[in-house]
């Protein structure tokens, strides 16, 4: 596949040349970085040396293997490509698309775009900033490609055999000018970031506006999807001068050109040729330019801030928890998740999207005015724990894995307080303040009645805490690198959780529709007994250190 | 200053640079010929990697003449670059490769034929006592491991100017005579070494000049006998502490030392 790749590279070598990059610079540097991607870096123990004799081909799954997920929600468009108004059904098939790939080059690009490795290792030998910007963006679009094709064979295939040769081929072109679109526009605000802000502030910002992308495309994609309303769609779909801000209808446009549509057609289809085209124009011009700016990255900046002597999150620590060495890993748990970016990039957009999942799950019900909300709907706030296996996957890597030897090497003795300290913390500093926010709107829209359900809900979801705990794999907290690509993890155990957190709310369900007095109540008190059973014991599994980090 | 032939390998004219409200050079004048070896000294943050990286085009804005090799660094071109070597003090590698493929990476971006960046590279790392580690990934080598492949990585393409900086670090002793004696007979051929260092001793025995910096400016430059002979005692150490106005490491030694012994338990 690696050869393939290049060899495909090969066939644009004279355009590269045209544009003036170095096309055999830029070929090994591709090359390279392939092979990286193929290499799953070393955990802990192998750094350290205690490990068998690593060697230089140990390939993790593979870069190029097929994200069979999203094959699957690949089968989820095809209908829509035969919805009566074919406008509006490619419009929802490039939302999707959209959505994808934002979010890809958000959480999982960035990396490449923004890497400060690359200039001291690269630019101190004879390769332009041109060339190495260049490299690293057609390293991007070879995945891009990838993952998009996994996501868009199966429905290309439908449009060329059901829709015409014709359909087919502007669907492909449009799938390669979307793609250079998302490509551009997210260098484009990088590009913007880069210059207005300085130092450690930089890193700030740009992971403030990662989070804020990432959360923002969640709800752009809720907000498209609910847009077009399914009941009028049969009718035909006539978008207003205002759609022309939502790119995904202008890529839906020249399939109604096609069909012998005319009209306001003709601006959108206009839109989706010329300025996916600019935008990669322009991009290619500032590349250097970009390149400059991203080693600014490398600044230092000024004296910290200490921080201030009110720290209320400690104080719950302190209160839940006796041993001192539990205390001091929350502590650090708590601080590691404030402090490090891409710990943060990866894990706040699906906390903060788990706040709306419980909306989401009630908006068609919503519709329907307050009044048609029965109390049953409360149990919707269960979604909110969809945060909690992502949180604790999370949990387990950094940037900085290597730290971790620190594990090892001090007196630490039985890990379950590591981890425990750990999970403890994560659900306190970031799943409780959105659990809290969701429960604020619950009551509101419940009224007083909802307290015994929204207890059990939350006892609930701690005991779930422990049930995610013990069923995904156990690592140390920290202690292993962020994987390259896709950081979609753990499929299995998250479905199993996915299944288990619906039982919680089925017997919640099933004890409220019983009708017995007090019911809740008592099955809040069961909960709080399990609870500290679970809390108390389920943490004790594994012994030590070397046996937790060896798998 | 020794007067050596040839046309100057590094030329600096006034050269400034500044980070934001932070001063980092305030103008230094700098010539460098082929042959010499320079040991670049200086407290932490003295300006001496700014000046590293402005030299390799790593940064840029900066006030003043940099020319390096006969070319001037203000055109932009990069081509300059491929007739010198750098080992950086942070050692940035793709260490999920083996040292066979950094290696050959690296040969090739100076537009060697990657069998012969291999074949060679294969060559001086025996040399280093490493051929069976070769294929094993960077990221399982010691520290000294990393710096002698480092070394080699930046020696591949014949350059005529090397940039070192901490070249040593985490080398064993053997190690350490063999690279000294390398730098030595690379120079003797007429290559460049523009080293910098915090190990005084090390400064001391190798360098054919020295070139302190403290606080943005050149504070002394010449051989270590010249630097005694302006009226400086003793070893290069006491020299580096006289001309950078410190005295107190004995005091904060004592302090620190009691420090460490006070018991909180």
């Amino acid at each position: 596949m690696e050869v393939f790749v290049l060899k495909l590279l090969d066939r644009f070598s004279g355009m590269f040349r045209r544009a003036g990059i170095d096309y055999r610079a830029l070929r090994t540097i591709v090359r390279i970085k392939l092979t990286m991607d193929g290499r799953k870096p070393n955990g802990v123990l192998e750094a350290i040396g205690k490990s068998k004799k690593p060697s230089a081909d140990k390939p993790e799954k593979s870069p190029f293997a097929v994200n069979w997920l999203y094959v699957l929600m690949s089968l989820a468009m095809i209908p829509f490509l035969f919805l009566n108004d074919i406008l509006a059904g490619m419009s929802f098939v490039f939302t999707l698309l959209m959505f994808f790939q934002g979010t890809a080059m958000i959480s999982d690009f960035s990396s490449v775009m923004l890497d400060t490795r690359d200039r001291p290792i690269l630019r101190t030998k004879p390769v332009d900033g041109r060339t190495l910007g260049m490299a690293k963006t057609v390293h991007i679009i070879v995945y891009l490609f990838l993952l998009t094709a996994s996501l868009v064979t199966l429905p290309l295939v439908a449009a060329f055999i059901f829709k015409g040769a014709a359909a087919g081929l502007v669907f492909l072109l449009e799938i390669m000018l979307v793609t250079g679109l998302d490509i551009s526009l997210t260098a484009a605000v990088y590009y913007a970031v880069l210059r207005l802000w300085d130092g450690e502030r930089l890193k700030d910002m740009i992971n403030y506006i990662q989070i804020v992308l990432a959360i923002g495309l969640m709800i752009g994609y809720q907000i498209m999807i609910r847009m077009f309303d399914f009941s009028t769609l049969g009718a035909g779909f006539e978008p207003g001068g205002w759609w022309l801000l939502a790119p995904p209808v202008w890529f839906g446009a020249p399939f109604r050109l096609l069909q012998g549509g005319g009209g306001i057609a003709y601006a959108f289809a206009a839109c989706a040729l010329l300025l996916p085209l600019l935008s990669m124009l322009l991009y290619v011009r500032m590349l250097p330019q970009f390149e400059q700016q991203v080693q600014k990255l490398t600044q230092g900046g000024g004296a910290g801030k200490r921080r201030s002597a009110f720290r209320p999150l400690e104080l719950i620590g302190d209160l839940l928890i006796r041993s001192p060495r539990e205390r001091a890993f929350y502590r650090f748990a708590c601080a590691m998740m404030g402090k490090e970016r891409e710990f943060k990039l990866k894990v706040y957009p699906s906390v903060g999207f788990s706040m709306v999942v419980p909306f989401i799950f009630m908006a068609s019900q919503l519709k329907e005015g307050l009044d048609s909300l029965s109390a049953v709907w409360g149990l919707m706030l269960y979604g909110t724990g969809l945060a909690i296996p992502t949180l604790l996957t999370l949990l387990s890597f950094s940037s900085r894995h290597k730290a971790a030897w620190i594990y090892s090497t001090s007196p630490m003795g039985e890990s379950g307080a590591v981890h425990r300290g750990a999970v403890l913390a994560s659900l306190i500093k970031l799943f409780l303040p959105v659990f809290a926010v969701a429960a604020v709107v619950f009551l509101l829209l419940f009224g007083k009645a909802f307290v015994p359900d929204l207890i059990a809900v939350f006892l609930s979801l701690l005991l779930f805490t422990v049930v995610c705990y013990l069923i995904l794999p156990r690592k140390l907290p920290f202690s292993e690198p962020f994987p390259a690509g896709s950081s979609s993890q753990n499929g299995l155990q998250v479905f199993l959780l996915l299944v288990i957190l619906t039982a919680f709310g089925g017997i919640h369900f099933g004890i409220r529709a019983a009708g017995w007095p007090y019911s809740v109540w008592i099955f809040s008190a069961v909960l709080i007994g399990l609870n500290y059973v679970a809390w108390k014991y389920g943490f004790r599994g594994s012994s030590d250190v070397k046996a937790a980090s060896a798998d | 200053m020794a007067k050596e032939l040839g046309e100057a390998v590094i030329r600096l004219q006034d050269v400034r640079m500044n980070y934001g409200n932070k001063f980092v050079l305030k103008g230094i004048d700098l010539e460098v010929y082929p042959g010499q070896i320079i040991g670049y000294i200086g407290p932490n943050g003295a300006g001496k990697s700014t000046t590293v990286k402005l030299m390799l085009g790593l940064e840029t804005g900066y006030g003043g003449t940099i020319e390096v090799l006969g070319h001037n660094l203000a055109d932009g071109s990069a081509a300059y670059k491929g007739r010198i070597g750098y080992v950086p003090e942070t050692a940035e590698i793709y260490d999920t490769l083996s040292a066979r493929e950094y290696l050959t990476f690296c040969g090739e971006l100076y537009g060697l034929k990657p069998e012969d960046a291999e074949y060679k590279g294969a060559k001086l790392m025996r040399l280093f006592g490493m051929e069976e580690v070769y294929d094993s990934r960077i990221d399982s080598y010691s520290k000294g491991m990393r710096q002698k492949v480092m070394l080699v990585a930046s020696l591949l393409h014949n350059p005529d100017l090397l940039f070192l900086d901490e070249p040593l670090s985490g080398l064993d002793a053997n190690s350490v005579m063999i690279v000294k004696e390398i730098l030595a007979q690379l120079a003797a051929e007429g290559k460049t070494i523009f080293y910098s260092s915090h190990i005084m001793d090390v400064v001391e025995k190798i360098s054919s000049r020295i070139v302190l910096l403290h606080e943005g400016y050149i504070a002394a430059d010449g051989s270590f006998a010249e630097l005694k002979a302006q009226g400086a005692e003793g070893s290069l150490e006491q020299i580096f502490n006289d001309l950078t106005g410190f005295t107190e490491h004995a005091g904060i030694a004592a302090r620190f030392v009691q420090a460490v012994q006070e018991d909180y338990r």
